[in-house]
C-alpha cells in the first residue's frame, strides 16, 4: 500500500513539473505544445551526458540542463513560433509546428545518443525503510525535487517582478504592454520555463527509468491529461491534475485491472471533467 | 434546328471556356489514374490516399469548420475497422454492408462523444478526444476475445459487389474513389447549406452563433458524427483493404497523422484535405530511401512547408490563382473586359 | 472551387506519378550499372544482380532492432557477394522502413514484391507485420523470411515464409525447463500488451506443468514506464518466480522495480532479456535473470557460442566498430544468408516454387542461432534454443 502511494506520488509529481509547463505556456501564449514530451527527454540526455559522461556533479549537471533547456524553449517560441505566427498562420498550426519539432527532437537524440536504452547512474545510491518498506531514495529525490520545484515556481511567479509582469501579461496583453511590460519576452520565457521543467522532470526520473528516445512520449500526453483535469493554465491545478493521475493510475493498476489502466484512468478524467467542469481547480472548462 | 445546334455550340464554347482548366485536369487525372492503376503498387498508394482523404474531410468538417479539435480520429478508425472486420469474418455479413454498419457504429460513437464534447471548450476538447482515441486503442489492444487482442484479426473477407469481387487494389480503387468522391460531394453540399454556415458560424463565434438562434451544441454534436462516421468509413475500407488489423495501426500517430494531413493540406477548404492526404501520403514514400533518416526528413520538410505557407499548401495555390488572375486581367481588357 | 480543386488534383497526381516513376528508376539504375560493370570487366554473363528485400522497423519506437536486422543481414549479404555471390551474380538489398506499423509493413512488402520485383526477403522482426504481408507475398510468390518470433505465422499454411531465427515455443521451453530445475512452483506473469507479450506467454502457458500453479497475471501496455501497481500485486501474489514477457526498455524497467520492491527470485524470460541494455540499464538488478534463446550477445567476441558467431561478431566488429546491440542482428544476418543458401541450390531462382523447394532441402544449415533444418514443411528450422542466465552481470550458459 505504501509503495503503490509513493509511485503514485512519484509519478504523480513528473506529471506535475511537466503539467506546470503546459500551464505556463497556455497562460502566457494561449497555445498548446505537443512537444513538452520530448524536452523531458532532451532532458535526461542532456542530463545523462553531463553527469555520466563528462562527470560533472550532479547539481552542476542539473542546472546546465536547465539552462539549456530554458535556451530551447526559449528560442522555439522566439524564433519558430513567433514568425509562424508573424507569418500570418492560424493558431493552430503552431500545434502542426510542435508535432514537427517533436519528431525532429526525437530523431536528433537517435542520432546523437542512439536508439538504445541508456543508463543513467544512480544519484542517491542507497534505499531508505520508510515505515517497513524499503524505498530507493532516487524515488523519493524525484518527489522532492518535484516539490521543490513547484514551490520555487511559486515564488517567482507571486514574488519577483518578472513573475508579476508574466501574471498581468497574461491576465491582458494590451494594459500590460501599455504599463511598459515587454510582453513578448514575459512568452518567450513561459516557454523557456516550461522546457525547463520538463528537462529537470526528465534528468530526475534518468535514473530509475533509464534514458531513451521515446521515454517522453507518454508522460508528456499523461502530463496533459493531468494539467487539464486539475484546470488547465493553473499551476497548482497542474500540480494537482498531475498528483490525481498519478494516483488514479497506480490504484487502477492494483485495484482494477493493470491491462485496462489506461482505459479506466482516462473514463475516470473523462467522468470528472464532465462532473467538475471547472477542472478541479477553477479555470473555465464549458461555455 | 440549325439554330438550336448553334445554341448548343455556343454554350458548349461557353462551357469550355469557363471550365477548361477543370476539364483538362479531370482528363490529366483519369489519364494519369489510368496509367497508376497498371502496377500494384502505385494502386495501392492511390487507395491510401482515397481512404485517408475521406478520413481527413470528416475532420475537416470537424476541425477546419466548426472548430472543433479532435486528436482521437484514430479511435473512430478503429471503431469502423473492427466492427466491419468483424462482422463480415465472424458472422457472415457481405462486406459492402458490414463496412457502413461499421461507420455507423462510429457515428455512434461521435455522438455518445459529442455529448460530453459539445460543452467543452479549448483544450479539455483536445484532452477528451485524445482520451477517447486512447480508449479505444486500449480496448482493443486488451480485450483479446473480441478483438484478437495485439494479433489483430487475419483473414478479413474482400469486398464483393454484386457477384464482382474487388480483391486487388486495382479494383478496389473504384470503390474507395466513388466513395471518396460521394464524400467530397456531400462535403461540399454540406458547406453550402445552412448547416454548413451554422458551423462556421459556431466557429468563429459560439456566443454570437446562440445569440443568432443557431443550437450550437445540437451543430457540434453533428459535426461530431459526420466526422465520425467518415473516420469509421475509411477504417473499414481499410480494413477491407488490408485484410488485416492489429492496434498498432490505431495509435495516436494515426489521429496525429490526419491532423498533421489537415494542416498540410489547409483547413475549411474543398482542396485542402485530398492534397494533404495525397502530398503526405506520397511524400512518406518517397522518403523510404532515406531510411532510419526519414523521419527527421519528414518532419523538417513539415516544418519549411509551414514556414513557406503558413495556412497549408492551399495558401499557395490561392496564392498562385490570384497571380494567374492578375497577369491575365493585364493582358485580357482589350480582348475582352468581362469582368469575373 | 471546383476549378481549383481539379487543377490541385492533377498537379498532384503528375508529381505522385512522377515521383513514384522517380524513385522505381532510381531503384533499377545501380541495377544496370553492376550489369555493365560486371560484363565490361568480362566476368560470367549472368552477373545481373539479385535483389533481396527487407523490410523492419527501422524507424520510431523499436529503431534499434530494425537498425540491427539491416545491419545483420548487410553484413551477410557483403559476405555473400565477396564469396561470389550466388553463382556469380551478387545480391543487393533493399531496405524500406515498415514504421512499425502493419499498414507500414503492407506499403513495404507491395513495393519490394511489384517495383524492385524481389525474388526473397528478410521479413519484419515485428510479427504483427509479417502477417500483414504474408498474403502479398503469397500470392506473388516471394519467399519471406521473418524475423519475428511470434509462433503465429509458421504453422499457419503459408507457402512461402519460412523463419530466420527461433520460435518463441523453443525458448520459452528452454526456460521453463530452467524453471523446473529450480523448483519453482509459485508463478508470477507478467507481460507487455503487444502480440510479442501475449502470444509469448499464451505459449509459456501451455509449457507450464502441473506443478506450477500461475498465482499472478498481470499486464503493462509497452509504452508504461511505472509498474507500481503491477509489482505491487506480484509482491501481494506470494510469487517465487516472475515469468516477464516484454520487450528491451520495459523489461529492464520491470526488473529493476520489482528488485526494488523487494523481488528476490528469479525472474524468467524469453530473448528479449538477453540484450545487452538489460545489464546495462537494470544494474546489479538483473543478477537472477533467467533467460531461453537461440543466441545472445556476449559480453566479448571470445565469448561466441560457435564459430560462426565468433566470425560473424568479428566482421560486425571491424564494419560497424562496436558490439551489435540485440540479438535481432543474428536473425538478420541468418536469414540472408539462408536465402542465400536457397538460391545457391534452386534450380531457377526466377521460379518460386523451384526456391521453395531448395528452402525445403535445406537440412543442415549452420547459423548463429544454431542447426537449421526445413524439412518438415512447418517454415521453422531450429528445434532447441540454450537458456542463459545473467551472474555477476553477465550472460552465462545455464546449467542445471
Amino acid at each position: 500500500m505504501l509503495t503503490l502511494i509513493i509511485g503514485a506520488l512519484m509519478q504523480g509529481s513528473v506529471y506535475g513539473l511537466v503539467g506546470m509547463g503546459y500551464g505556463l505556456i497556455y497562460k502566457a501564449s494561449g497555445l498548446m505544445s505537443l512537444a513538452q514530451g520530448d524536452m523531458l527527454m532532451i532532458g535526461a540526455f542532456l542530463g545523462m551526458t553531463f553527469y555520466k559522461t563528462l562527470h560533472l556533479p550532479f547539481a552542476l549537471s542539473l542546472l546546465l540542463v536547465m539552462v539549456i533547456m530554458f535556451t530551447v524553449g526559449w528560442l522555439l517560441e522566439r524564433v519558430l513560433v513567433t514568425s509562424l505566427l508573424a507569418k500570418g498562420a492560424q493558431q493552430v498550426y503552431v500545434i502542426l509546428c510542435t508535432i514537427a519539432i517533436s519528431m525532429v527532437l526525437q530523431n536528433v537524440a537517435m542520432f546523437a545518443w542512439g536508439s538504445n536504452t541508456m543508463q543513467f547512474p544512480p544519484i542517491l545510491n542507497f534505499s531508505i525503510n520508510l515505515f517497513g518498506t524499503t524505498v530507493e531514495a532516487d524515488r523519493l529525490l524525484v518527489l522532492a525535487v518535484g516539490i521543490l520545484f513547484m514551490l520555487l515556481l511559486h515564488f517567482f511567479m507571486q514574488k519577483t517582478r518578472f513573475g508579476t509582469a508574466m501574471r498581468a501579461a497574461a491576465q491582458d496583453e494590451t494594459a500590460a504592454s501599455a504599463l511598459g511590460i515587454n510582453v513578448p519576452m514575459t512568452k518567450g520565457v513561459a516557454w523557456g520555463l516550461a522546457s525547463m521543467l520538463a528537462g529537470v522532470a526528465g534528468v530526475i526520473l534518468g535514473p530509475s527509468y533509464g534514458v531513451y528516445t521515446a521515454m517522453g512520449a507518454l508522460i508528456g500526453q499523461k502530463a496533459f491529461a493531468g494539467a487539464v483535469t486539475g484546470g488547465y493554465g493553473n499551476m497548482y491545478g497542474a500540480i494537482v491534475g498531475g498528483l490525481f493521475l498519478g494516483f488514479v493510475e497506480a490504484f487502477c493498476a492494483f485495484y482494477i485491472s493493470s491491462l485496462y489502466k489506461d482505459f479506466f484512468a482516462f473514463g475516470i478524467l473523462i467522468i470528472v471533467m464532465i462532473f467538475m467542469p471547472n477542472g478541479l481547480f477553477k479555470e473555465q472548462v464549458m461555455e | 434546328m440549325n439554330q438550336n445546334t448553334v445554341l448548343t455550340q455556343q454554350k458548349g464554347a461557353a462551357f469550355w471556356k469557363k471550365n477548361r482548366l477543370s476539364i483538362i485536369a479531370i482528363a490529366v487525372l483519369c489519364v494519369a489514374a489510368a496509367v497508376m492503376l497498371r502496377t500494384r503498387y502505385l494502386a495501392m498508394i492511390l487507395d491510401f490516399i482515397c481512404i485517408y482523404t475521406i478520413a481527413v474531410t470528416g475532420l475537416d468538417l470537424l476541425f477546419g469548420y466548426t472548430g472543433q479539435v479532435s486528436f482521437g480520429q484514430a479511435g473512430f478508425y478503429a471503431i469502423g475497422a473492427y466492427t466491419s472486420a468483424l462482422l463480415s469474418k465472424n458472422l457472415g455479413v457481405p462486406p459492402i454492408l458490414s463496412i457502413f454498419i461499421g461507420a455507423l457504429l462510429a457515428t455512434v460513437f461521435g455522438v455518445i462523444i459529442a455529448f460530453p464534447a459539445s460543452k467543452l471548450v479549448k483544450h479539455f476538447l483536445s484532452l477528451l478526444t485524445i482520451a477517447f482515441g486512447l480508449m479505444v486503442y486500449t480496448f482493443v489492444n486488451s480485450c483479446s476475445a473480441l478483438t484478437g487482442g495485439p494479433s489483430g484479426i487475419t483473414g478479413i473477407p474482400k469486398v464483393s459487389i454484386f457477384g464482382l469481387e474487388l480483391g486487388s487494389y486495382q479494383s478496389y480503387f473504384w470503390l474507395v474513389a466513388i466513395l471518396m468522391v460521394l464524400v467530397l460531394i456531400t462535403k461540399k453540399n454540406i458547406i453550402n447549406s445552412r448547416v454548413g454556415r451554422a458551423f462556421i458560424a459556431v466557429r468563429e463565434n459560439p456566443h454570437a452563433a446562440a445569440g443568432m438562434g443557431i443550437n450550437v451544441a445540437k451543430y457540434k454534436i453533428m459535426a461530431f458524427a459526420i466526422s465520425a462516421f467518415a473516420a469509421g468509413l475509411a477504417g473499414a475500407l481499410y480494413a477491407h483493404m488490408i485484410r488485416f488489423i492489429s492496434p498498432d495501426t490505431f495509435t495516436k500517430d494515426q489521429s496525429n497523422m490526419f491532423m498533421t494531413m489537415l494542416l498540410f493540406g489547409g483547413i475549411a477548404t474543398m482542396s485542402g484535405s485530398v492534397i494533404g492526404a495525397a502530398a503526405i501520403t506520397v511524400m512518406t514514400e518517397l522518403l523510404q530511401q532515406f531510411a532510419a533518416y526519414q523521419t527527421l526528413i519528414y518532419a523538417v520538410l513539415i516544418l519549411i512547408v509551414l514556414f513557406l505557407l503558413p495556412n497549408g499548401t492551399v495558401g499557395l495555390f490561392s496564392k498562385l490563382k490570384a497571380a494567374v488572375r492578375k497577369r491575365g486581367q493585364k493582358r485580357k481588357p482589350g480582348k475582352e473586359g468581362t469582368p469575373q | 472551387m471546383k476549378k481549383l480543386l481539379a487543377i490541385l488534383l492533377a498537379v498532384l497526381m503528375v508529381t505522385g506519378m512522377v515521383a513514384c516513376g522517380a524513385s522505381t528508376e532510381e531503384t533499377a539504375a545501380p541495377q544496370g550499372s553492376e550489369t555493365s560493370a560486371e560484363t565490361s570487366s568480362g566476368a560470367a554473363a549472368s552477373g545481373e544482380a539479385i535483389k533481396i528485400g527487407l523490410y523492419g522497423t527501422i524507424t520510431g519506437t523499436n529503431a534499434l532492432a530494425g537498425e540491427m536486422l539491416e545491419k545483420g543481414a548487410t553484413l551477410a549479404i557483403e559476405e555473400i557477394n565477396a564469396e561470389g555471390g550466388i553463382n556469380g551474380q551478387p545480391l543487393e538489398l533493399v531496405v524500406y522502413d515498415d514504421k512499425s506499423s502493419p499498414e507500414g509493413a503492407v506499403k513495404a512488402v507491395t513495393r519490394l514484391v511489384e517495383v524492385d520485383q524481389v525474388i526473397a526477403m528478410v521479413g519484419s522482426n515485428s510479427s504483427p507485420n509479417i502477417l500483414a504481408g504474408a498474403d502479398i507475398t503469397e500470392e506473388a510468390g516471394v519467399i519471406q523470411v521473418g524475423a519475428g518470433t511470434s509462433p503465429s505465422y509458421t504453422n499457419a499454411g503459408f507457402q512461402y515464409i519460412f523463419r530466420g531465427t527461433a520460435n518463441a515455443n523453443l525458448p520459452n521451453k528452454a526456460f521453463v525447463d530452467a524453471m523446473a530445475t529450480n523448483g519453482a512452483s509459485k508463478i508470477a506473469i507478467v507481460n507487455v500488451a503487444t502480440e510479442y507479450g501475449t502470444s509469448g506467454v499464451a505459449s509459456v502457458k501451455e509449457l507450464l506443468p502441473d506443478s506450477m500453479e500461475i498465482v499472478c497475471e498481470e499486464q503493462y501496455q509497452a509504452t508504461d514506464t511505472d509498474f507500481t501497481g503491477q509489482i505491487a500485486k506480484v509482491n501481494a501474489s506470494g510469487a517465487d518466480s516472475v515469468v516477464l514477457y516484454g520487450t528491451t526498455a520495459d523489461s529492464a524497467l520491470m526488473i529493476k522495480q520489482l528488485r526494488a520492491a523487494g523481488f528476490e527470485g528469479y525472474i524468467y524470460g524469453p530473448e528479449g532479456l538477453g540484450v545487452p541494455d538489460i545489464i546495462n540499464v537494470a544494474g546489479d538488478a538483473a543478477n537472477g535473470v533467467i533467460f531461453g534463446s537461440g543466441a545472445v550477445i556476449p559480453a566479448s567476441i571470445e565469448d561466441a557460442a560457435n564459430d560462426v558467431e565468433k566470425a560473424m561478431l568479428t566482421a560486425f566488429v571491424e564494419k560497424y566498430g562496436e558490439m551489435p546491440v540485440s540479438d535481432v542482428v543474428y536473425r538478420g544476418y541468418d536469414a540472408a544468408k539462408l536465402i542465400a543458401e536457397a538460391l545457391r541450390n534452386a534450380k531457377d531462382i526466377h521460379d518460386p516454387d523451384s526456391i521453395r523447394e531448395a528452402f525445403l532441402g535445406i537440412t543442415n544449415f549452420e547459423g548463429i542461432a544454431g542447426t537449421y533444418d526445413f524439412s518438415d514443411g512447418s517454415g521453422d528450422g531450429l528445434s532447441t534454443a540454450r537458456v542463459y542466465i545473467v551472474k555477476d552481470g553477465k550472460n552465462t550458459l545455464f546449467e542445471g
